[in-house]
This record gives structure tokens, sequence and C-alpha cells, in this order.
């Protein structure tokens, strides 16, 4: 669930813009430093942002009934690290609002924000840590998927509870009414999520577990990532 | 993916993109200034009718795609007029839980408001979604300054969702004739099985395209021929003027 086209008052919009443009600027460099040392890789990065926008596109059956989609961020984080998921994100959050009218061109900021930036950093974080605490690689996965997905709606929850603060209660309670609106929907769609994660790293581990390492999903070791 | 199809059969698929952005940008931005319910509804509207009517999309396609962020946008605007701190119009009490919900005046104007501009602002979108193909706006990015790697990521992910699309059409065609999703944990299992598949694919597609790409000479870059447009005065007068007078418009006119 992304915010709206035209959903955010201008102020709002504009600053989220500003702060995700500095935040896809670094992501860029970033990409395009690894790029220079290995030019396959672009390709490999285009291809899985169309990867990550069909994803997002498929139907996920949440617990409560409804039909979500899942969000792909945490995928990505894992395989490319939280940097290159800033202008993965504007990309399929772009392609998002102009192919699909899910989401928008004034509320991309916003957007790119809470899906690219802070949910994959929240999803990395979990991902060093568990993996550094001996858990088994399963676990590892499902955990930062579903934290990915939780951090990214937690986000918006909080930008929204900026932009329209509760008439009675300001801030706080405007944010504790969005995040509770959310989470009826959103914690079994994270928990999908990471499931759905899960099962397509088993599935690519037991079919192909050499594009993993090449990947670097850290089996053999931390491969160098963007 | 209607969108796209009707985006390169619209009547006014040779009409610039770079106008067609401005007037829709301007519209876009006035509906996110302005301050009444008024002026975003009568952008809503004239963007409906230049959508339906000038450019020629068939109002039974128009109301389908449309239909969808609408829904979604009355759902959260009913998020926004909701408060559990105390309104002036009582819904719900629940002692147990020491929880009331209530509709409170400020939160029903504020969410009007937010409703009236985000229509006008989604139909804006649409406007420019439904007449200008994804390739002419990456094109007016390029010629905006966009960073080259970014638009070069673009395009390769904008040719590879269509080959995913299909496949993942196929895949899932064959799923569900095999009960694939007759039940919910089925279900999530078979779109792993999916996905999977689909990123394997991935990977190893996008080694063969940089292979295909190497033997063609890649130099580091992909090179694109935009199609030529050209300007033309009267539309980019009455696109810009239209905008401009929006607007004042909703600058201008307070509650």
């Amino acid at each position: 669930m992304h915010i709206m086209e035209g959903f955010l008052p201008a102020t709002h919009a504009a600053a989220w813009g500003a702060a995700s443009a500095v935040c896809v600027g670094i992501g860029l460099r970033s990409i395009a430093k690894s790029v220079r040392a290995k030019p396959e890789l672009k390709m490999l990065l285009g291809v899985s942002t169309a990867f990550t926008f069909i994803l997002s596109a498929l139907k996920l059956p949440s617990l409560t009934g409804s039909c979500s989609h899942p969000t792909g961020t945490g995928l990505g984080t894992i395989l490319f690290g939280p940097l290159a998921m800033a202008p993965l994100a504007a990309i399929v959050l772009l392609f998002q609002a102009v192919l699909l009218a899910h989401g928008g061109l004034t509320t991309l900021g916003a957007n790119i924000f809470s899906m690219g930036v802070a949910g994959p950093l929240v999803g990395y974080g979990v991902y060093r840590l568990t993996r550094a605490s001996g858990l088994p690689a399963g676990l590892t996965v499902f955990l930062a998927a579903a934290l990915t997905d939780l951090a990214t709606y937690s986000t918006t929850a909080l930008q929204l509870a900026i932009a329209f603060p509760d008439p009675g209660g300001g801030f706080s309670a405007a944010l504790a009414k969005f995040l509770g609106v959310f989470a009826v929907t959103q914690i079994p769609l994270a928990i999908s999520e990471g499931l759905l994660t899960l099962l397509i790293y088993n599935f690519i581990q037991k079919y192909s577990p050499g594009e993993l390492s090449d990947l670097g999903f850290g089996l053999s070791g931390e491969k160098e990532r963007i | 993916m209607h969108i796209d199809t009707f985006a390169y059969s619209n009547r006014w698929r040779r009409v610039h993109p770079g106008e067609k952005a401005i007037f829709a940008l301007c519209c876009l931005t006035a509906a996110l200034l302005s301050r009444t319910v008024l002026i975003p509804l009568i952008i809503a509207a004239l963007m409906a009718a230049m959508t339906i009517m000038g450019a020629g999309i068939p109002w039974r396609g128009y109301l389908r795609i449309a239909i969808l962020p609408a829904a979604f946008l009355i759902w959260s605007c009913l998020a926004l007029a909701v408060s559990f701190s105390g309104g002036e119009l009582p819904l719900a009490h629940f002692p147990a839980l020491q929880l009331d919900i209530s509709f409170s005046r400020q939160g029903i104007n504020q969410a009007e408001l937010a409703l009236a501009r985000s229509l006008g602002a989604t139909l804006s979108l649409l406007f420019l979604a439904l007449t200008t193909p994804m390739t002419e706006i990456m094109g007016l990015l390029r010629s905006i300054g966009t960073p080259k790697l970014f638009i070069e990521l673009m395009t390769i992910t904008y040719r590879q969702i269509f080959i995913f699309l299909d496949m993942a059409g196929q895949i899932r065609a064959a799923q569900e004739a095999r009960l694939g999703y007759a039940s919910a944990g089925k279900a999530i299992r078979s779109m792993a099985g999916m996905a999977g598949n689909i990123l394997l694919r991935t990977l190893t597609r996008a080694r063969h395209n940089h292979q295909a790409l190497l033997a063609r000479g890649y130099g580091d870059e992909l090179l694109f021929l935009s199609p030529r447009r050209n300007w033309s005065t009267p539309n980019l007068l009455a696109a810009g003027s239209a905008g401009i007078i929006l607007i004042a418009l909703a600058l201008a006119i307070h509650s």
C-alpha cells in the first residue's frame, strides 16, 4: 500500500521528495561504482527491478482474507544490499504510478523513502544481526523480509501522521490510529511476505544453489555487495 | 496493463510528450495547492473530459482503470476522518477496551479536502499515463537531465516487465490447472515456485542480455533514438495558460 497521488500536502510532498532524491543519488553513485568494476551488474539490476515490479504486482493471499501485494524489497535488500534499493524502488514506484495508477508522482518521494530507504535499512540491519548471531539461514531470510515490510508500513503511518495530525490527540494519537488501521492488514501481510521470501529462497537453494552464492546470499561467506 | 495499451493507441499519441506533461503537471500542482474542494473537482472533471473526449479513451475502459485508485482513496479518507480520541459524532464505544471511535468535524473536513485533491491529482496522472507511452516519458526524463544510469535501468526494466508478465501468466495458468491455488497454503507455495522460477530466469536472462549487448559493440551505454515530435505553439500556449490559471485559482480561493 502506497500513499496515493495528491494525498500529501504540497510542503510534505516536496520535503519527502528532497529527502528521497538525496538517497536515490547516493544509491546511484554506489551502483555506478560497482558497475564500473563489474559491467554485467547493470543488466542484472535492471532485470531484477523488473522482477521486483512483477513481484509487487502479484496478489498475495493474506490471513484476513483481503488480498494485498508484497513489496519485494526484502528480497532485493538481501540480494543487493540496502544502498541499491533506493534507485530500484524509485523505478518500481514510478512504473507502478504510470502503468498501474498505484501510488503517484507527487507522493513518489514519500513512497521511495518508506519502501526504498527505511524498509531496506531496517531489513538489512536485521539480516546482518541475525546472521551474526548464528540463527538458521531460513529464519534470517524470513525475519529480514517480514521486518522490511513492517518497517515500510510503519514509515508510511508515520508520514501520514505527520501530515494529518489528529484534531483531538495530535501527532501521537494520529500515529497510533494509522498504525492500528494498517496493523489489521499489514501484520498478516508481513508474515506472508516473509514466508514467500523464505520459500523463494528455499526453492532457489534447492534448484540452483550456485546462483545464490554468486549473488551474495552469503551462503559461502559474505560475497561482495553493491 | 490496460494503461500501457491505451498509451500507444490513443488519439493524442503523436502530440509532443512535453505538452502533455506540462499540462498534467500544472494541473497536478494546482490540485495539490488548492485549499478548497472546488478547484480539485474542476480539475478532475477537466481531466476526465480531456482523456475521454480529447484523447479518445473509451469511457468504459477509463472507468475500469480509475475505479481501483478511487476505491482505495475512499478507504484511505475514511481512515483520516475516524478518530480514536474523541470527536463530535460518536460511532462506537468499547468500554472493555476503553476505546471510543468517532468522526470529528475537523477530521471530516480534512478527509474531504484530501479526497478532492487526491482525485484531481490521480486523474491528472492518469491523463499523462493514458496518453503518453513510457518510452516517451523516459525520453522526457532524459531531456530534463535525469542521470543516465537511472534512465538505462528504467529502459532495461521496462523491456523486461512484459516478458516476465507473460511468463508469470503462463506459469500461473499451468499452476491453476493443477489446483495450485486451491487453498491458502498451496497458493503461497505455488506463488513462491513461480517467483523462484522467474528469479532464476531473471539471472540467466541478465547474463544472456549482457552477452548479446557485448556482441553488438556495447560500450557501457545504451543508446536510443527518441521519435521526433514537433512542438505545437497553440497546444503549448493552451496547456501552459490553462495550467497557470488553475494554479492561480487554487492559490487565490480560500475556503
